[in-house]
């Protein structure tokens, strides 16, 4: 398949019979999923139930040990990954390169960069783009990866726990900065375990438990049938 | 814009109560563009979708109005406004009353308290 | 896509390699100063009597201890270089930059090759150093009468002169296996710390390092054996090939055993990556 194809009827991202283990345990197990392009959707779930490995899975960085998964109705491959735009838990910029060079590298690498959308971002948080990462506090060195994830013209936006271990301004940001920049007929695929301060922003919800999905829903179904709020039912169905 | 979300009800109809009320105080002027629903969403921390919809109600209702290409705007017409303003206000008499009468007070015994100090706070202020 | 990538490593391997760089050939100036320093100091300390005499002999045990150091921070110039290139190899593939590098819109073989490339240039750009920083001192600080030793570039041209005539082919061929096996030496090294951190979770550069020398025992093992039988069989046929032949087996060797250790490292990339 084409996977430069415009059509909206392929999906962003097809995951079937999507197994993964390490050893005997699997952490994803048999996962079917079929995510359609323009939305917003969380993958939802405690630590442990298998988030970050479907993330890695659909960003490129592990392989399935069985069943497959498939970007644009493509296995990840270096194509795949210049339609994905990924947010990883952690800093990936190297300490030693400095606010512009960062800038550099995303518009070297990335077709779909736009550095001045960029630019603007971060001259409105008063980033020096001189200086060195590691001059840069945790916060702002996060703000700054999220800037530069939002600021390409992705297919697929990957974030995995965005806002986890932020302060309650910052959420306000990033959440602010996720809706006014992913390129329309997108899809942003947020995990997270923080569900009430997210929830206004989602289409749809997957929930994810020992590495299967045991829900999936739009976030207004889910309320009318449950009468309660995508929390709420979080807590429920995950009751110990 | 001030946002006021929590979990009593649909989260449109909220973000349209908030949009409405600011139309009809003034805070989004007659006739004047309403900012996109990417900048209202991101404003307010929701979905674009959900905002989109909370600004469908308020064209429903005659209070937001799309010109072509060139966005949305507030509508100028002074009956739409005056609408809304008194449906609002009709909305929170109702709401008195029911209060009210759950504290032991008629409809005419409120209605009288509440002149009788409006009165006095009139009278202080001068 | 490759040319960036090279752009990028190129200049995060200079980072480091062009200060140790520059510190090696101001340690090789001082060295040349100390050896001209040392010259004039021995003529003092010749003089029968006098007390700069004693001074200065004094002086010398310290210059002559000077110049051996900075010898010796010379020669282990390129292995700090290579130290260098493996380290970024490491830092940009397997902490946590790795998960920027590997979701860029690039096959991983090319993310490999421009390692490669830029990690064989660093090294082969050091090479040059230590010898044009050796000829340096041996040119400026090996004449005690002279600044310039005229008779000692004259002998060398001399001896090369007649090594290139007579044994030029040979000279030529034990060079080219010189670089294979260079070439070979980084793709090991890469090998190594892909493995290291493919199968150790916790102390991944203790693994690197044992899986470096593994590989090491088993390769010079085959190279020895392989070329041992065939040099036996070459000299038996004739003399002077056994030199050529030797050379050639060895290159032949580092080439394959390069792009064996490449091929292998890819597929780990690819298949059996699982950061952090």
């Amino acid at each position: 398949m084409n996977a430069y194809n415009e059509s909206a009827s392929i999906p962003i991202l097809t995951a079937n019979m999507l197994t993964k283990s390490y050893g005997s345990a699997p952490v994803l197990n048999c996962v079917n999923l079929t995510l359609p392009a323009g939305r917003i959707i969380g993958l939802l779930g405690p630590n442990g139930s298998g988030k970050t490995t479907l993330i890695k899975l659909a960003a490129g960085l592990l392989t399935p040990t069985s069943g497959e998964i498939l970007v644009c109705g493509r296995a990840p491959d270096e194509v795949t990954r210049g339609l994905v735009s990924y947010l990883p838990e952690r800093t990936y910029l190297s300490p030693s390169m400095r606010v512009s060079e960062t800038l550099d590298y995303f518009a070297d690498f990335y077709a779909d960069f736009d550095r001045v959308r960029a630019v603007d971002m971060m001259s409105r948080l008063g980033i020096d783009d001189s200086v060195r990462l590691r001059t840069l506090s945790k916060g702002t060195k996060e703000k700054l990866q999220l800037i530069l994830v939002m600021s390409r013209n992705a297919r697929l936006y990957l974030l995995d726990e965005p806002i986890g271990g932020v302060d309650p301004a910052a959420r306000e940001y990033i959440l602010s900065t996720i809706i006014s920049n992913y390129a329309s007929d997108s899809t942003v695929l947020i995990s997270t375990h923080l569900i009430s301060d997210i929830e206004a922003v989602l289409d749809e919800f997957l929930f994810l438990r020992n590495g299967g999905i045991v829900m999936q829903s739009t976030v207004d179904d889910a309320r009318e049938r449950y009468g309660m709020s995508v929390d709420a039912l979080f807590r429920e169905v995950y009751r110990c | 814009m001030d946002w006021h979300i929590d979990g009593s009800e649909a989260l449109y109809l909220q973000l349209a109560a908030d949009l409405r009320h600011a139309i009809i105080c003034g805070a989004l002027a007659a006739g004047s563009r309403i900012p996109s629903v990417r900048e209202l969403a991101s404003d307010a921390r929701v979905n674009p979708n959900t905002m989109q919809r909370a600004l469908s109600e308020l064209e429903r209702e005659g209070l937001v109005i799309t010109h072509g290409t060139s966005g949305k705007f507030v509508t100028d017409e002074s009956g739409a406004l005056d609408g809304a303003r008194q449906r609002e206000l009709l909305s929170l008499a109702l709401d008195f009353k029911s209060r009210a009468e759950a504290l032991g007070f008629t409809v005419g015994e409120a209605a009288e308290y509440v002149l009788r100090h409006a009165a006095a706070e009139r009278t202080e202020q001068i | 896509m490759l040319g960036k990538l090279l752009k990028h490593d190129m200049r995060a391997q200079m980072r480091v390699i062009l200060p140790v760089t520059i510190c090696v050939m101001i340690s090789a100036i001082l060295c040349t100063g100390a050896l001209r320093l040392a010259f004039v100091l021995s003529d003092i300390a010749a003089e029968p009597e006098g007390f700069a005499a004693v001074l200065s002999t004094i002086f010398m045990s310290w210059v002559v201890l000077f110049v051996i150091l900075n010898v010796f921070i010379l020669l282990v110039y390129p292995t700090i270089a290579l130290i260098s290139i493996v380290v970024h190899f490491y830092r940009n593939l397997y902490t946590d930059e790795g998960y920027l590098t590997f979701t860029l819109p690039v096959k991983t073989r090319s993310i490999l090759t421009s390692k490669f490339i830029s990690g064989m240039i660093w090294q082969l750009v050091s090479y040059v150093v230590l010898i044009a920083l050796g000829a340096f001192i041996l040119i400026f600080g090996t004449s005690p009468e002279h600044i310039v030793n005229l008779s000692g570039i004259r002998s060398f041209f001399d001896v090369v002169g007649m090594i290139l005539g007579e044994y030029g082919w040979l000279a030529f061929t034990y060079l080219i296996s010189l670089l294979a096996g260079s070439f070979y030496g980084i793709a090991a090294l890469y090998l190594a710390v892909t493995i290291g951190c493919v199968v150790a979770k916790k102390h991944r550069v203790l693994a690197s390092i044992g899986v470096y020398y593994v590989i090491n025992m088993i390769m010079s093992t085959m190279m020895s054996v392989v070329s041992f039988i065939i040099v036996a069989v070459a000299t038996a046929m004739n003399e002077s090939a056994a030199l050529y032949v030797s050379s050639i087996v060895s290159a032949a060797f580092s080439i394959v055993f390069t792009v064996a250790a490449l091929l292998i490292t890819v597929y780990m990339m690819k298949n059996k990556l699982n950061l952090s």
